[in-house]
């Protein structure tokens, strides 16, 4: 069972938002990798494959849309699963990480944790 | 806005100046009138034309029109058949007859070559036939009318030391033009010649002046006449469109360099058109943008009333407002932003303890708490940092100085902040001059709150391994800041010569010293600055946080009647200092 477990990769640097979500995403079945930060983002994301990344864009060191450009950059992070999962709700945002490469531009604001499980379970297959 | 007021208020004036100065002249004609009774009917008839010419004037100094008046007048007082006038413009002479009596061609031809051979003589100069405009009015050409010409009186029209034309007037009866006739029509063409030539000078002036203020602006102003020709392209529209060296601009050349961005001729001609002032609100110019300003220039005084007399644009640089448009739009999304997070935070932790599931034991449920604690304080010291900056925007900000001690102050900050330091590997240490009072009058809390931002940003911002120092010296009226600092061994020289820095009363200054990374010069200016601190902050550090915190250190020191700062070069540390007047 433990091998076939789904690796998340959460990418926040609020730390009462990251528990919430990573407790729930563990709790639903999935191993997850914390990053705090864009440039651990980049790094984790390179070094353990995960199977989705749920990125936030206002992170320190580096913003998540300078993050998604460098895994895209990658060969393994060529065609992994990007979901933008951010407050900043402006539409040259939205753009730009859909041009990049993001699967999609999540407000998060606007998504219940339960929610954002439920479609990690549909995107990766699981039920 | 105001340029253009100013502009046609300067031309206002100028009318006003001609009416003025032609009311000075009817005046003392006045006088003259009086002293000599028997002249009076000649001098009223003086008058009258000189009057007549005046108002005219007043709205058209065009030699033309001043002629027609005297030539359309001239018939109550001296006998002619015909009296006609040549004068000289840019490429052509124009040459109007009024007949009185029907004449002949023959006769016409005749006052024509003598009026040209008159002019050629004057001006030294030849001209041509095929250059005159010959325009015919009153009484019919009747060629069989074969009377010569046989009385002929010429005189020349001089404007400014200039002969501009010949006057003449001719009949087929002999010997009509004697003494007493020519000497009135000289008069009167010479006092008309005086008028027109000191009203060109006043003009000169005036023009001179406007020229001058037109000159001095930062907005850029080109003027038109009513042909469009460029009458007046200042300094700052010369570099706007980038013509700086170029002599004698013409509309071609703004045409050229607005490059299709700004319809220049298009918008002048509709202006004129409507009547009305037409207003392109953006366009971009070399990297810059303006609000472009087309409006007619009238002239107020006339008889018809108002007439446009030309145009003028104006580019109004307005690249700045928006760059602070951008900027206040930023902060605004700033700001949702970091209240949002935060929120949405709480808000998720909430939803996943209510579900029960996933949060089953005392210990995470402890965690959690925790974590909705910190993030609802985060937010009310933002919510709090709101308000201090909206009270000091308002005027309203209120700090209460009362006799505290600043070395307790220092050392509870440097001890609060040690923890941070240690977990930073940065060494943090303070150093009190021994002779600083040891009661001061400032607001402790608040003076508090300026000591955390500072120190808190200067651990941000150094490297692990460097040092941040806080030192408190005594400076005295007129006294050297680094002889002071270093006498209370405080390591520490302004570098550069700031102007906040002079002048300073008897103070205690605080300098906070990191060996972090430094601030790039242009930065330095718009930290303090409540919309433009932010984005070079987060750009160069990747950190987060909202920029505020100097802001309100700025409002707390300013309320201490203290200055701020910062002495900084980019990787080689910074010092933010400030003073509390003593």
């Amino acid at each position: 069972m433990e091998k076939t477990k789904k690796k998340i990769l959460i990418a926040e640097d609020e730390p009462a938002t990251m528990r919430a979500m990573a407790d729930s995403i563990k709790a639903a079945g999935f191993e997850v990798i914390k990053a705090t930060d864009g440039e651990q983002a980049v790094e984790f994301a390179l070094r353990d494959h995960p199977d989705c990344i749920l990125m936030d864009i206002r992170m320190p060191k580096m913003d998540g849309l300078t993050a998604l450009k460098r895994i895209r950059k990658n060969e393994w992070g060529k065609d992994v699963c990007i979901t933008i999962l951010t407050n900043i709700s402006d539409s040259a945002k939205v753009d730009e990480a859909l041009k990049d490469g993001a699967f999609e531009y999540l407000i998060k604001a606007d998504w219940e944790v339960d929610k954002i499980v439920k479609k990690l379970k549909t995107r990766l297959g699981i039920e | 806005m105001d340029i253009l007021v100013i502009v046609i208020s300067l031309v206002a004036i100028l009318c006003f100046g001609i009416g003025l100065f032609l009311f000075i002249q009817t005046k003392q004609l006045k006088k003259t009138f009086t002293k000599k009774e028997q002249e009076m009917g000649r001098r009223m008839y003086e008058l009258a034309i000189l009057k007549e010419l005046g108002d005219r004037i007043g709205y058209s100094l065009n030699v033309q029109n001043i002629v027609d008046i005297i030539t359309g007048s001239l018939h109550q007082f001296i006998e002619y058949d015909v009296v006609s006038y040549m004068l000289l413009q840019p490429e052509k002479i124009i040459f109007k007859v009024q007949l009185e009596e029907s004449v002949s061609r023959k006769f016409i031809d005749d006052v024509k070559n003598r009026m040209m051979n008159s002019l050629s003589a004057l001006l030294n100069q030849e001209f041509k036939n095929d250059q005159i405009d010959e325009v015919l009015v009153g009484a019919i050409v009747v060629d069989e009318v074969e009377e010569p010409v046989r009385s002929f009186f010429n005189i020349p029209l001089v404007i400014a030391g200039n002969v501009v034309g010949v006057l003449t007037v001719a009949d087929t009866k002999v010997g009509l033009y004697k003494e007493e006739e020519t000497t009135i029509l000289y008069k009167i063409t010479q006092q008309a010649s005086q008028a027109v030539t000191r009203l060109q000078e006043v003009i000169k002036t005036e023009q001179g002046k406007l020229n001058a203020m037109v000159e001095s602006m930062t907005e850029g102003v080109v003027m038109t006449d009513k042909d469009y020709r460029v009458v007046v392209a200042n300094p700052a529209v010369r570099k706007t469109i980038g013509i700086e060296d170029k002599k004698d601009i013409t509309i071609f050349d703004f045409i050229d360099h607005l490059e299709g961005k700004f319809d220049i001729r298009g918008k002048l001609e509709e202006s004129v058109k409507l009547d009305k002032m037409l207003i392109t609100e953006e366009v971009p110019l070399h990297e810059r943008y303006y609000q472009i300003f087309v409006s007619p220039v009238k002239s107020s005084l006339g008889i018809k009333g108002e007439e446009i007399i030309g145009a003028v644009v104006i580019f109004h640089d307005i690249t700045h407002e928006k760059e602070l448009t951008k900027m206040r739009k930023n902060f605004t999304s700033m700001m949702v932003h970091e209240l949002r997070s935060p929120l949405d935070g709480i808000k998720k932790m909430v939803t996943v303890l209510e579900k029960g599931d996933i949060v089953k034991d005392k210990q995470t449920q402890k965690e959690y708490y925790g974590l909705i604690h910190q993030n609802s304080s985060n937010m009310l010291d933002l919510v709090n940092d709101l308000l201090d900056v909206a009270k000091l925007e308002s005027g309203k900000f209120q700090v209460r100085p009362v006799p505290n001690d600043l070395r307790k102050l220092i050392t509870e900050s440097e001890q609060f902040f040690q923890s941070s330091a240690k977990v930073a590997t940065i060494m943090l240490d303070s150093v009190i001059d021994k002779q600083i009072p040891t009661e001061i009058q400032f607001d402790y809390s608040r003076i508090g709150q300026v000591l955390n931002n500072l120190i808190s940003n200067a651990i941000k911002f150094t490297f692990a391994g460097g040092k941040v120092t806080i030192g408190v010296f005594l400076h005295k009226k007129g006294g050297e800041i680094k002889k002071e600092a270093n006498g209370a061994c405080i390591a520490w020289a302004p570098t550069n010569n700031i102007a906040e820095l002079e002048n300073l009363p008897d103070c205690i200054i605080i300098p906070i010293i990191d060996t972090g990374r430094g601030i790039a010069a242009d930065k330095i200016s718009t930290l303090f600055n409540k919309f433009t601190q932010i984005d070079p902050v987060l750009e160069f550090t990747g950190m987060k946080g909202t920029g505020l915190g100097l802001v309100i250190a700025k409002g707390i020191v300013e309320s201490h009647h203290g200055v701020i700062g910062v002495f900084s070069k980019e990787g080689a540390g910074s010092t933010f200092y400030f003073t509390i007047p003593i």
